[in-house]
């Protein structure tokens, strides 16, 4: 699947599927009680090849999309998701991100530093995470995110 | 192409005889003559023998992929015939529990779940049109499940056990000694603030004690498996395994006050 020939109805309709396996079959994926981020890969794939404006748009309706799925809806993923389009597409200019590697090195990238924020909220909130817990996620999701990143970065 | 004058046949007719006759006659002649007159009779029947095996063959592959058609449709038959086994199994433990208990409950099927794996999850297909409202308590017939945090028209958001905003207190069936449990995204809750001097055993029954108001008392919470010193050694917890297999409810009941 060639992301830069993909028109806009195509591009929403990928991401709202994505959203709704997000939210349902990619649970019975779950190792460790961890679950592959599929709409962060879905971001970054989009904003190595489409324009920022598109790019921020689609992060921003997927982040607020994920955001009102969540227990307690918070603007966060509807504020990192177009804040990572706009890192790689400042990093773009810099580095080249067509090959595979670069962009799945950024999704584990990008899920550790999501998790970060996610855990400082929640210790914020006052909800008690075990430390073993929140490392044991913020180790395999990145790198689970990262595998699952790999395996559709080649096959797309 | 080929001649065969009247001719020709003639003679070969009449040699066949006369081999036919000298066999009769020489004895040791007999042998080698069948021999040879059965040739022609044995590639007439090798060649029935290939011809029946090409159409035996064919038959058979037609046959063959009937079958693998049917036993692919049998196998869908079955694998539909398990899944409704096991949600009558389901449906039929959480209708005995609704027949047993004098609480009004609303049955939901879970229709989705949390998008990320920092918190614990469900959305239900069930809301504040079916009278559910916020804090309503969710359970099945094995045990707790969580509690509603979110009810929408059709739809409701319930927070899980495992959930680290989730507590309940709590109490060892045997014992009777209180704490708290709460959830810490793992397989496993955290029963915390006991004393050290508290009679808990790994084994013990922790149910739901009621001082948490929205929680009815006796629900069942699940099993202790491990009993530590906290960190500070002022006090206990203990990891307790929730009744209910968290990550694979499909159908729950929302207790109704």
């Amino acid at each position: 699947m060639n992301v830069s020939r993909l028109k806009s109805y195509q591009i929403a309709a990928l991401l709202i599927t994505c959203v709704i396996m997000q939210a349902t079959l990619i649970h019975s994926l779950a190792l460790l009680g961890v679950i592959p981020d599929l709409l962060l890969i879905m971001i970054v794939w989009l904003s190595v090849y489409r324009r920022l404006a598109l790019c921020l748009v689609a992060a921003a309706i997927t982040g607020a999309l994920k955001d009102a799925l969540a227990v307690y809806p918070t603007p966060f993923y509807t504020l990192l998701y177009p804040l990572w389009c706009v890192i790689i597409a400042r990093l773009s200019r810099k580095l080249t991100l067509e090959p595979v590697y670069p962009r799945v090195i950024l999704v584990m990238f990008a899920v550790m530093v999501n998790g970060i924020v996610m855990r400082l909220y929640y210790a914020a909130a006052g909800n008690y995470a075990a430390t073993g817990i929140f490392a044991r996620t913020l180790l395999i999701e990145p790198v689970y995110t990262a595998a699952c990143a790999l395996l559709i970065f080649e096959f797309l | 192409m080929f001649k065969f004058p009247p001719q020709a046949f003639i003679y070969w007719a009449v040699g066949v005889l006369l081999v036919v006759v000298l066999a009769g006659l020489i004895p040791a002649l007999q042998t080698p003559a069948v021999d040879l007159a059965r040739q022609p009779f044995s590639w007439i029947t090798f060649l029935r023998h290939e011809i029946s095996g090409i159409f035996f063959y064919h038959r058979n592959l037609v046959l063959v992929n009937q079958l693998r058609k049917e036993v692919q449709w049998c196998k869908m038959k079955l694998n539909e015939a398990t899944e409704a086994a096991r949600e009558n199994t389901r449906i039929t433990g959480l209708l005995a529990l609704k027949q047993k208990s004098a609480m009004r409950f609303v049955a939901a099927r879970v229709i989705g779940r949390a998008p990320d794996s920092w918190s614990s999850s469900l959305i239900i297909d069930k809301g504040a049109q079916q009278s559910i409202k916020n804090n309503y308590v969710v359970i099945n017939y094995e045990g707790l499940i969580g509690r509603v945090v979110k009810a929408n028209a059709k739809t409701s958001k319930i927070l899980l056990m495992n959930d680290p905003a989730f507590s309940v207190s709590a109490m060892v069936q045997r014992s009777r000694q209180e704490g708290l449990v709460s959830g810490a995204l793992g397989g496993l809750l955290l029963m915390k603030y006991l004393p050290l001097e508290s009679d808990i055993v790994p084994g013990d029954m922790v149910i739901s004690s009621g001082l948490t108001e929205i929680f009815p008392k006796g629900l069942v919470i699940g099993k202790v498996v491990e009993v530590n010193e906290e960190f500070g050694g002022l006090s206990k917890y203990a990891l307790i395994k929730p009744a209910v297999n968290l990550s694979s409810i499909e159908e729950a009941l929302i207790i109704i006050p």
